[in-house]
């Protein structure tokens, strides 16, 4: 019998005397697919990647000892699901959380760098609390479960229209079509953007990604989508799924969780908050990173006028406003806004839910672990100060989200002999990008300097020249 | 050459339809978008095309649209 220690979770945590505090429920429930047909345990799980490298990889980040660049098409070895699931990989991570062992592809959750609330939490503590046992008993001694997955994030393309300043091509292909107009791309860098992988990324994205999901929503076995992309309300096949989910009625058996733009929420007859409620439950994490001005810099393409509409129509819906969630990528940018931000979440009542910028690089300079640490802290204290007293519950993220910043260490104390040289090649990379997006409106294009004035300690910084980086 | 055909399209499903073709279809341009014969339809098209900002666009034949670069 392969070592087997039970964890024990209460009121939707992992109790501190726990004897398993690392078993997640993911693995035996849940199946993620990226674009690039990148298959992992769940979008937060730091892997290796075969073919194209994902943000959050292991071996996308030099600290980890597994940095490697993206590999070639003849590296795309796509695997279908009924592969992958009970795959050597798989039994492998299987048996080690069954027996408490921390794995390095879960230190997203392990050490809580992305957020402080955990997917750990989500799937363990919260959406299959009820499983743990059947994880234990359907499990064998090599890893192989006879459970099958109920609970899917598949990205079938990165379709997006938009062009957020944190994202990029893997993600949104309007990302990719300004990285084409501007020669921004190698082949070495991102191989699925030649035409001929391309091709065949698409076909099996189609014929094997789509189809496989399709069949799980025939079936009616499916508790929990998590319809994020690209961008998930311009996949057709959300649209169809959801109406064959409703027109089987078997919505009501799944727990839907979106994460999207909310660029729009019709698409020809349908109407996405007709189905919503129709669901066993629904959370809508509609991405905003500031709203009005400020927003639509960050997230290039939001219309924000059309966003509020959207997202005041979701509000109205029952129980719209513990539902309709803002999700807040906190950037450096985005903090010159924090406070509008909340009063809006404030006047609706609704929950936001905070975490920081992707940033494993000190290049990120869009990032506020880029700026020089004392004027972090004096920034960051000087908004908790400011939005402690008005913050309710539902806003709680945002100050224990300021409150982690403060220790964390920033770029300058990560990379101690790098961060400089850095800092003045991603600050030269936003130039590139405020030029080609500017769009030529007099006193309309926002920059992230402009942002900083505001405070004149930061604009001398961020701005700052040094006869090493000159021409920068 | 990849085409998307509008013609039964409602007009109010043409800018997610032309929209997320453009955009899924890029590294094959040229796309060609076959709106027929009205007006309004063509103009609905290329509102999509200009807030996308496809750069070399043509309409050699009344009602069909060529996008030649993106």
């Amino acid at each position: 019998m392969s070592n087997r220690v039970k964890p024990k979770w209460e009121g939707g945590a992992v109790h501190p005397d726990s004897p398993n505090k690392v078993f997640c429920t993911a693995p035996w429930t849940h199946t993620y697919i990226s674009p690039q047909s990148e298959r992992r345990m769940c979008c937060a799980s730091r892997e290796e990647h075969q073919f194209q490298k994902q943000y959050i990889d292991a071996s996308n980040d030099e600290s980890t000892g597994l940095f490697k660049e993206s590999g070639t098409i003849a590296d795309y070895q796509p695997v279908t699901l009924r592969e992958h699931w009970n795959s050597k990989y798989m039994r492998d991570i299987r048996l080690k959380l069954l027996a408490g062992e921390k794995i390095p592809q879960c230190d997203v959750c392990n050490d809580s760098i992305l957020s402080q609330s955990t997917y750990r939490q989500w799937f363990t503590g919260f959406l299959f609390q009820d499983k743990i046992d059947q994880c234990y008993e359907e499990t064998d001694d090599d890893g192989y479960t006879t459970m099958d997955p109920i609970s899917f994030d598949y990205r079938v393309s990165n379709l997006c229209n938009f062009k957020c300043r944190m994202c990029g091509e893997q993600l949104s292909s309007a990302w990719e079509t300004e990285k084409r107009q501007n020669n921004h791309w190698t082949p070495e860098s991102q191989p699925f953007m030649v035409p001929e992988n391309k091709q065949i990324i698409e076909k099996f994205q189609k014929e094997v990604v789509e189809e496989e999901f399709w069949e799980a929503i025939k079936s009616g076995t499916v508790e929990e989508i998590y319809w994020v992309g690209g961008e998930p309300l311009m996949y057709d096949i959300h649209w169809k799924s959801m109406d064959r989910l409703s027109e089987d009625n078997n919505l009501h058996k799944v727990h839907l969780r979106y994460n999207s733009n909310l660029s729009r929420v019709r698409y020809g007859k349908y109407y996405l908050y007709d189905w919503l409620p129709q669901a066993k439950d629904w959370t809508m994490c509609a991405s905003i990173d500031g709203i009005g001005k400020i927003g639509e810099f960050i997230r290039t393409g939001l219309d924000w006028e059309q966003w509020d509409q959207n997202f005041r129509e979701g509000v109205a819906l029952p129980g719209g406003n513990d539902k309709m969630l803002m999700d807040l990528t906190l950037t450096g940018p985005g903090l010159f806004g924090l406070r509008d931000f909340v009063n809006y979440a404030l006047e609706l009542d609704v929950k936001i839910e905070t975490k920081n910028m992707f940033a494993f690089h000190a290049d990120i300079v869009f990032s506020f672990m880029s700026w020089p640490r004392h004027i972090l802290d004096r920034i960051v204290n000087s908004l908790l100060n400011d939005l402690r007293p008005i913050i309710t519950p539902k806003q709680q993220t945002v100050i224990h989200q300021l409150e982690a910043i403060l220790n964390t260490p920033t770029f300058a104390e990560q990379f101690p002999d790098t961060h400089e040289d850095q800092f003045f090649n991603g600050r030269q990379w936003q130039k590139t990008i405020a030029e080609i997006r500017d769009d030529g409106a007099p006193g309309e294009a926002l920059t992230v300097q402009e942002i900083y004035k505001e405070d004149e300690e930061l604009y001398n910084w961020y701005t700052r020249t040094d006869p090493k980086h000159n021409s920068r | 050459m990849h085409t998307l055909d509008l013609h039964g399209t409602r007009h109010h499903a043409v800018d997610s339809k032309v929209e997320n073709f453009v955009l899924m279809n890029q590294s094959e341009v040229p796309l060609t978008i076959i709106c027929g014969n009205s007006q309004k339809m063509i103009d609905l098209v290329n509102a999509v095309l200009n807030r996308i900002e496809c750069e070399n666009v043509v309409m050699d034949r009344y009602g069909v649209i060529v996008i030649r670069e993106l």
